[in-house]
């Protein structure tokens, strides 16, 4: 196989596009969330289109099984204080859309007209490329994986930080409803109120 | 045992054996499910000193089944609050990963007799992929979603409690899971299961948890480790006993399943022993011989290779059971520690043990592509490519 | 009919926009990392189609995407834990509000 075949392509591509649309458009942030796994799984089919099997393996292991579930962990966190009720969009928005348009067509006319030499060639088997992969890692290409192992561990120690920085302070804030008490204890007083 | 390579016209048995195994697979783990249930509750039964299921069928034996057809016919209560979509979508997550992480399990070996009459050794397993350990990791870490998106669908505090429990708790118990394989796979020296199932023929000492063969690998204390850490990140993996915290009946009600009745409840009940067996038949595949008999012996050469792997995941199985029979639940900050504070650790240093050994001791084939940059042959990927290589 | 280099660029290219109107438009912080997230797969998408296309037997791109999932990695780490520490100290992910309260 030289090529994909348009009809592996076209599913994977619209797939894409519509659920990474939902992800921006999506008014619950939580849905946006969850539309973001079919997007990446899309990503990972057109990596697989591409016959970089690894990375197929890596997409869904990485983005759909770490980062994904990081962010929703997150989002439930945080979940009571965006209601999905409320805009969703910054007062920028407008001005957003023709500009991301713009971005998207024109990156796509652009990558379009460029004279790419037309080269057919195979792609090496799965198991060539993994053994490639991995003798570039310590290879030719050690400097990209120790910057990027250097990155890794830069954001471990900086996360680690983030995260303990809030004992320092006093006490957080906790974020508790009281609506219901006070309803309560008002209902309570004027019941007391009635009875003298 | 060897099989005759019968053929029908352009289909030989060689050529069907995939569809053969994704049958097999996909049958024995949903099939299977009742009978685990049924084998829990009678066990642990038997180790609290109480009789157990013994009223539907032969010592209770179709009770599992029974209480399936319930299921089945049960009212299917959709609470008010719930967020639709995601609530009717979270048990399918929930199974089907766990189903599709079987695809990737080598679970016996058939020799066929070909028509020239070599004989051929055949895997069975429905996709061969060259890296099948990293495709069932892959699934197995889509597999939380299922129960955080019960847990948020749901619109309940118990529900979401058990999924955030969940997350957190599969997220970090992914990390020695993933080094403790990372170490098998380095001992076997491949990334596809059917090698390193290969990788462990000959008897007991050949298998990854031992491995003190000084001929091909002599990890002895370190593959104890490695698989013992294993063991225990798959428990937690599944969130059963003692890492069940999601589903904490005493503190959760069900946990992130509260508010599932009728065959969706049935469907993550599905999923959990589903999950329980592929977990286990991979720590048969990659710590304990696969299909491989324990050492040879005249007696039992005859037995196939199916029914070795069977007796091993069905001793997981047990094992599963016994910890849920014996052990208390763990508070959550110790799970916690246990998995950053102790396992990960650990697993990092074993991991890095294994590859001193493995450089100095064992390695059977230098990478030509280091030690000298020889013409590689074509279609091969080399990394010395000058920029735009390849043309 | 086969799907060429230009098709998968196409699309990068429309990912991309959609990722960056993620991230300029959304008021919820998360959301934003998730058109950050969207930008670096349109990314990787484009590493390994000039991988497959123009460069098969390199193994460069693959590094390069490599790398790209480990910053998505770390960004994604680093950036929810200050989205975390955000909503601690000031109650909100919204953008809007975070930005209103400086100063």
């Amino acid at each position: 196989m030289i090529s994909p075949s348009i009809f592996v392509f076209a599913p994977l591509a619209s797939a894409a596009l519509f659920t990474a649309l939902m992800v921006v458009r999506s008014r619950n942030v939580i849905h946006a969330g969850y539309w973001l796994l079919p997007c990446l799984l899309a990503v990972a089919g057109l990596f697989g289109s591409l016959e970089a099997h690894f990375f197929v393996v890596v997409q869904i292991l990485i983005y759909a099984g770490a980062i994904l579930i990081l962010i929703l962990f997150a989002l439930m966190l945080t979940r009571d204080v965006m209601d999905p009720k409320q805009r969703q969009t910054t007062k920028f928005a407008p001005l957003a859309v023709p500009l991301c348009i713009f971005v998207g067509l024109g990156g796509a006319l652009m990558m379009a007209r460029a004279p790419w030499p037309a080269i057919q060639a195979a792609a090496p088997g799965p198991a060539e490329q993994t053994k490639a992969l991995g003798l570039g890692l310590i290879g030719d290409y050690a400097l990209p994986f120790e910057v990027a192992s250097l990155i890794l561990l830069a954001a471990l120690i900086g996360a680690i930080c983030l995260a303990k920085a809030e004992k320092e302070p006093a006490a957080p804030e906790p974020v508790i409803d009281l609506r219901g008490e006070i309803e309560l204890e008002e209902s309570v007083s004027a019941g007391a109120a009635d009875g003298h | 045992m060897v099989i005759q390579n019968y053929s029908l016209g352009p289909i030989d048995l060689a050529s069907i054996i995939p569809y053969v195994a994704m049958g097999t697979i996909l049958g024995f783990i949903l099939l299977i499910v009742p009978f685990v249930i049924w084998f829990e509750r009678v066990v642990i039964a038997l180790m609290q000193d109480r009789l157990g299921p013994n009223r539907v069928g032969p010592r209770g034996l179709l009770q599992t089944i029974a209480d399936g057809v319930k299921l089945f016919f049960k009212e299917d209560l959709e609470p008010a609050a719930v967020d639709r979509s995601l609530y009717y979508m979270a048990p399918v997550l929930a199974l089907i990963p766990a189903l599709a992480a079987g695809a990737a399990l080598p679970f016996a070996s058939i020799s066929l007799r070909m028509a020239d009459g070599s004989v051929k050794s055949l895997p069975l397993v429905a996709g061969n992929v060259n890296i099948g350990i990293l495709f069932i990791l892959a699934l197995s870490s889509l597999q939380v979603y299922g129960i955080v998106l019960a847990g948020w669908a749901s619109n309940n505090k118990y529900s979401l409690l058990g999924g955030l429990r969940s997350s957190a708790q599969m997220i970090s118990y992914e990390l020695p899971m993933s080094l403790a394989i990372l170490t098998g796979i380095l001992m076997s020296g491949s990334l596809n299961l059917v090698d390193v199932v290969n990788s462990q023929a000959g008897s007991i000492l050949d298998w990854n948890f031992f491995k003190l063969n000084p001929a091909t690998g002599f990890f002895f204390p370190l593959g104890l480790i490695a698989g013992m850490i294993y063991l225990v990140a798959m428990v937690a993996e599944t969130n059963r006993a003692p890492f069940d915290l999601p589903e904490a009946e005493s503190e959760l009600i069900a946990g992130f399943h509260t508010e599932y009745s009728s065959m969706k409840f049935a469907m993550f009940f599905m999923g959990e022993y589903a999950s329980m067996l592929v977990v286990s038949g991979i720590a048969t595949a990659l710590w304990f011989g696969g299909w491989h008999a324990p050492f040879d012996f005249v007696l039992w050469n005859w037995i196939p290779g199916g029914i070795w792997f069977l007796a091993k995941l069905t001793f997981f199985i047990g094992v599963y059971v016994w910890l849920r029979a014996t052990l208390p639940r763990l508070r959550y900050d110790a799970l916690m520690n246990i998995g950053w504070k102790r396992l990960l650790p650990l697993s990092i240093v074993v991991l890095f043990a294994v590859a001193t050994v493995d450089a100095f001791f064992f390695t059977k084939d230098t990478p030509a592509a280091i030690s000298a940059p020889a013409t590689p042959p074509s279609g091969t990927l080399t990394p010395m490519a000058a920029p735009g290589g390849g043309q | 009919m086969t799907a060429n280099l230009t098709h998968y660029l196409a699309l990068s290219a429309a990912l991309f926009g959609i990722g960056l109107y993620g991230v300029l438009a959304r008021r919820n912080a998360i959301a934003v990392l998730m058109g950050i997230e969207l930008m670096l797969n349109a990314a990787n998408i484009n590493f390994l189609a000039f991988w497959r296309f123009l460069a098969p037997n390199s193994v460069e791109p693959q590094v390069y995407v490599l790398v790209v999932l480990t910053v998505a990695a770390a960004e994604a780490a680093v950036g929810l834990a200050v989205v975390l520490n955000v909503y601690r100290s000031f109650g909100t992910v919204n953008l809007d509000e975070i930005a209103r309260l400086k100063g």
